[in-house]
């Protein structure tokens, strides 16, 4: 009986405490039934006699209107043995013509047109699309233990060619009113030609479960055509700062396990004049998935122990580091 | 993508603009082109929030994001004499997540609609603007498969308009002006449909005595 209490509207009150009863899954009344408004308590009675039904449940209140969140069960002439046929509410309607209380059985849909609707707020729609969020696990390795570990990856994952990549990635900032500028990832590949520019945005990373092994954000991942710079410009980004990223992939099902150096731009927009950041590759373990789907973290720290203790991958706070 | 010609044709004196546009589809059937289904092309506006303005300094810009059938996977986002982006339909979504920034003009939506001809390398879309639940026009789309490149088939392309438009057939296209031997793109169709709604939403709504 309990989940038709998920159809009550809010505001609506209990009126009498749930009594416990004999039966068990009878509370509160059972038999005959009273509505709470100061009308003709007869007709209630005698129309539930008459279609031999017989109601036990709660009597809540909302506004003028009696509701019922009851048990239906049909009596016998011995009203003594109970045959359940579901949960209903009943709504209690006054009835203007015969001055009576009539117990109408309503479906869920009228109730709520008697009922004054709430306001509906409007939801942004998102064009059907589902939400992708990026799961994801940072770790970092000296350059001389690059070889061992590339090793590693290449038993563990798919059986692919190794692949390497070479790729220019530029941060554009949109600055409003807004306490945190918004931020937008443009990438292009430097050693593949015809490739289309990436565009991603990455949302802010999502808190809450401690218990979560791996740093979940909202992303968006955009192919885009090569004007995407001017394109940026002319929306009003300017690009915050550039770099090159050069390294391996590796994949295993739909984990994607980067390897890869970082290096600094000397001068801006010349990518042959640069410099590298660090002594180290950082490894990256991600997904790529819709939503919801929280096990991908599990089979994620999974793959990340395998990899001890050539690399330790953990969830990276980025707001910690600052 | 062959070289294309998007123009307007005015609505016939008299006539409402659905009855022009059956003449127009019974001209072309009757020169022997085949339906091949149907067509859309889109353009939502979005403007910068008064918020970002101060921080650059300049008059608010209108950037128009539009969707044709032709390409159902891509999405074009333009700015007028601007860049025109190609990208694929996560740029919505994008467009979602940038609503604190660029907001849309809804009452603004405007699209075309209508049936695809096929008559040999010629593809020709004859569809009706509607803003809303109203029609304001008639848009022709042809494109010429087999080139490229605009200079070296634009004359065809206009030998072709004038069979079956006869007097309004238009001038050549101002995405061809600039680049003569430049490679044509989806890119410069969906500049041209800008420019029909722009001149389009600028015009008087068809006048109600011509609706009989």
């Amino acid at each position: 009986m309990h989940f038709a209490h998920a159809f009550l509207p809010t505001g609506a009150r209990r009126r009498t405490p749930s009594l416990p009863s004999r039966h068990p899954y009878f509370s509160g009344f059972s038999g005959e039934v009273s509505c709470p408004s100061a009308s003709c308590r007869k007709c209630g009675r005698q129309s539930l006699r008459r279609f031999g039904w017989a109601l036990a449940g709660e009597i809540w209140v909302f506004g003028e209107y009696g509701l019922r969140v009851c048990t239906l069960g049909f009596t016998s002439s011995f009203a003594k043995s109970y045959s359940v046929h579901g949960a209903v509410l009943l709504v209690c309607v006054p009835c203007l013509a015969h001055r009576k209380i009539c117990f109408q059985f309503l479906l869920w849909s009228q109730i709520r047109d008697i009922m004054e609707a709430p306001p509906v707020t409007m939801m942004p729609v998102t064009g059907g699309t589902i939400n992708m969020m990026e799961y994801l696990l940072q770790g970092s390795v000296l350059d001389h233990s690059l070889e061992s570990l590339i090793h590693r990856l290449r038993g563990l994952c798919d059986n692919m060619e190794p692949e390497t990549f070479l790729d220019h990635e530029m941060v554009f900032l949109l600055k409003g009113q807004q306490a945190s500028p918004f931020v937008l990832r443009a990438r292009r590949s430097m050693d593949r030609a015809g490739a289309p520019w990436h565009l991603r945005y990455l949302g802010q990373p999502e808190m809450g479960d401690k218990n979560r092994h791996a740093l979940v954000r909202n992303c968006v991942d955009i192919a885009t055509s090569e004007n995407l710079t001017d394109f940026l410009m002319e929306m009003g980004f300017r690009m915050d700062h550039e770099f090159v990223a050069k390294g391996h992939l590796f994949r295993k099902g739909i984990m994607k396990i980067v390897v890869y150096k970082i290096f600094r731009i000397l001068v801006p927009g010349n990518t042959d004049s640069t410099e590298a950041l660090s002594l180290s590759y950082l490894v990256e373990l991600s997904v790529v998935a819709p939503a919801g789907q929280d096990m991908v973290s599990d089979d994620m720290r999974n793959f990340a122990e395998q990899l001890k203790p050539l690399v330790h991958l953990e969830k990276i706070d980025p707001k910690r580091l600052m | 993508m062959g070289v294309t010609c998007v123009s307007q044709m005015p609505v016939a004196e008299g006539k409402s603009v659905q009855q022009t546009v059956e003449l127009l589809t019974r001209k072309l059937e009757m020169l022997g082109a085949e339906k091949q289904g149907t067509f859309c092309v889109d353009c939502e506006t979005y403007h910068t929030a008064a918020s970002t303005l101060g921080s650059q300094g300049q008059a608010g810009k209108l950037m128009y994001v539009m969707h044709n059938s032709e390409y159902p996977l891509s999405c074009f986002a333009l700015f007028e004499n601007g860049p025109c982006l190609s990208a694929d339909t996560n740029f919505d979504v994008l467009m979602v997540k940038l609503k604190g920034f660029f907001q849309s003009a809804k009452a603004s939506k405007i699209e075309t609609r209508g049936t695809r001809y096929q008559y040999c390398d010629f593809l020709v879309k004859v569809g009706t603007v509607t803003m809303g639940p109203s029609a304001r026009g008639i848009s022709v789309e042809v494109e010429y498969g087999p080139c490229v490149v605009a200079s070296d088939c634009w004359s065809l392309l206009l030998e072709f308009l004038q069979s079956f438009l006869g007097s309004h057939t238009p001038g050549a296209p101002t995405v061809f002006g600039n680049r003569h031997d430049a490679v044509y793109g989806p890119a410069d169709t969906m500049v041209q449909y800008m420019e029909l709604f722009n001149k389009i939403r600028k015009q008087q709504q068809v006048p109600v005595a011509g609706i009989r």
